[in-house]
């Protein structure tokens, strides 16, 4: 029975987490320490990602690509600013109504008629906590389910900060247009 | 018209990327940053694990297909052996409208058609006795080798020795055709299979025929079944 032989592994599967390491260490610990401006906290940050990243190793199609580099960096930012709301004790509140994806229009009607720089700096002023949650739905567009995963929350906290998001970006939206109709 | 969601997609791409064009090349972070040796060997660990899970999830993955295609050997196999009781009923149809002169040649047929089906250079059978999910292979058989498969897709190092003993099977009687008191003992790291080719001569398999090969295992003893064609 040859069945063995197809045993053997491929260079890809079997290096790729060791390509991601060996490209994206020193990048991720930057990134992680412009959020936690510490060493040994943005060392831990890169280690919790690299951790949620062995369980989606599946999204990473080519290790040297801007788009996993970007996936990469929303794991590492997510990470960090999880610590940091650990270290505050921070705790997720429920007792807000949930409309969430149902509503998805709060958001639909303000982004369909804006101008494409202003949507990025929208972006650019929301919460890191909102936008790492939009970037994985949106950017990587991962599911509720695997949000939760990584971010290691229950799917209903994802809908909570998803929903929130919509309503901040909205309303920095709204601020913008303020700002122009000004000038 | 772009759908709004494509329109934040690309707004958090923009974003995204905007605040990571500040980040230095890695040439410039190593100036300020070195890895602590802990990180260093926590991730030295973290891979070792990554690598040790793939190669269990490939190992389980191929016993998966091992037992398709073991599914579809026992059906050949079945195929095959019902062969010859379709053709001797065929044959026997046949002999009853054939005339007796003719019967003396069909012995001839059927020792001809005996050495035909005698050329099986692969083999699948599996060791018994095989502690947890220890296996013992066949991967083929030619004429003076036999090259037999280890696999251990435990997390655990395992310990085994050369062949002690094999027996020799003719129908009900059993001759031992080979001993060893001079026992090696290998380890067979984990999630990890070596190949193992034995001269046949060496081990006094010197004829055709069925035979049941032992060693031990984590000190267990396990036996093989080889047909030498």
């Amino acid at each position: 029975m040859l069945i063995y032989l197809s045993m053997i592994e491929t260079e890809e599967e079997k290096h790729k987490f060791v390509q991601v390491y060996e490209t994206y260490q020193y990048f991720m610990w930057y990134v992680a320490n412009e959020i936690l401006h510490d060493k040994y906290l943005a060392e831990d940050a890169v280690q919790e990602a690299f951790l949620a990243l062995t369980r989606h190793l599946d999204k990473v199609e080519e290790v040297k690509s801007t788009k996993t580099k970007n996936f990469i960096a929303t794991i590492v930012k997510s990470k960090s600013i999880d610590m940091i709301r650990k270290k505050k004790n921070e705790i997720e509140e429920y007792e807000e109504e949930i409309v969430g994806e149902s509503k998805e229009n709060i958001l639909e009607e303000y982004i369909q008629k804006e101008e494409h720089n202003k949507i990025v700096n929208a972006i650019h002023q929301m919460e890191e906590l909102y936008r790492v949650v939009f970037e994985y739905k949106y950017l990587h567009e991962l599911s509720d389910k695997e949000i939760a995963e990584i971010l290691e929350v229950t799917p209903k906290v994802v809908n909570v900060r998803l929903f929130r998001g919509k309503k901040k970006l909205k309303e920095l939206l709204m601020k913008e247009d303020n700002k122009y109709a000004k000038q | 018209m772009q759908s709004s969601n494509e329109k934040l997609r690309k707004a958090l791409e923009d974003s995204l990327e905007k605040d990571l064009s500040f980040v230095p090349d890695d040439k410039e972070i190593k100036k300020i940053y070195t890895p602590s040796p802990k990180f260093e060997e926590q991730m030295r660990k973290l891979i070792k694990r990554i690598r040790m899970k793939e190669k269990f999830q490939i190992i389980v993955m191929n016993k998966k297909k091992l037992s398709y295609v073991a599914v579809a050997a026992i059906l050949i196999l079945g195929i095959r052996l019902s062969m010859p009781l379709i053709t001797v009923e065929e044959k026997g149809n046949e002999m009853a409208t054939r005339p007796e002169s003719a019967l003396e040649s069909n012995d001839q047929y059927e020792a001809k058609n005996n050495e035909k089906s005698d050329t099986t250079t692969e083999q699948s059978i599996t060791s018994s006795g095989m502690e947890n999910d220890f296996e013992w292979s066949i991967k083929s058989t030619s004429d003076d080798t036999v090259i037999l498969i280890l696999a251990n897709p435990s997390a655990d190092e395992w310990h085994y020795t050369s062949i002690t003993r094999i027996e020799k099977i003719d129908q009900d009687k059993v001759s031992v055709v080979y001993t060893s008191d001079n026992l090696q003992e290998e380890t067979l790291a984990s999630a990890s299979n070596i190949e193992e080719t034995l001269n046949r001569f060496d081990y006094s398999m010197d004829v055709s025929g069925r035979y049941i090969l032992y060693r031990n295992i984590n000190e267990n003893q396990i036996t093989l079944e080889l047909e030498i064609p």
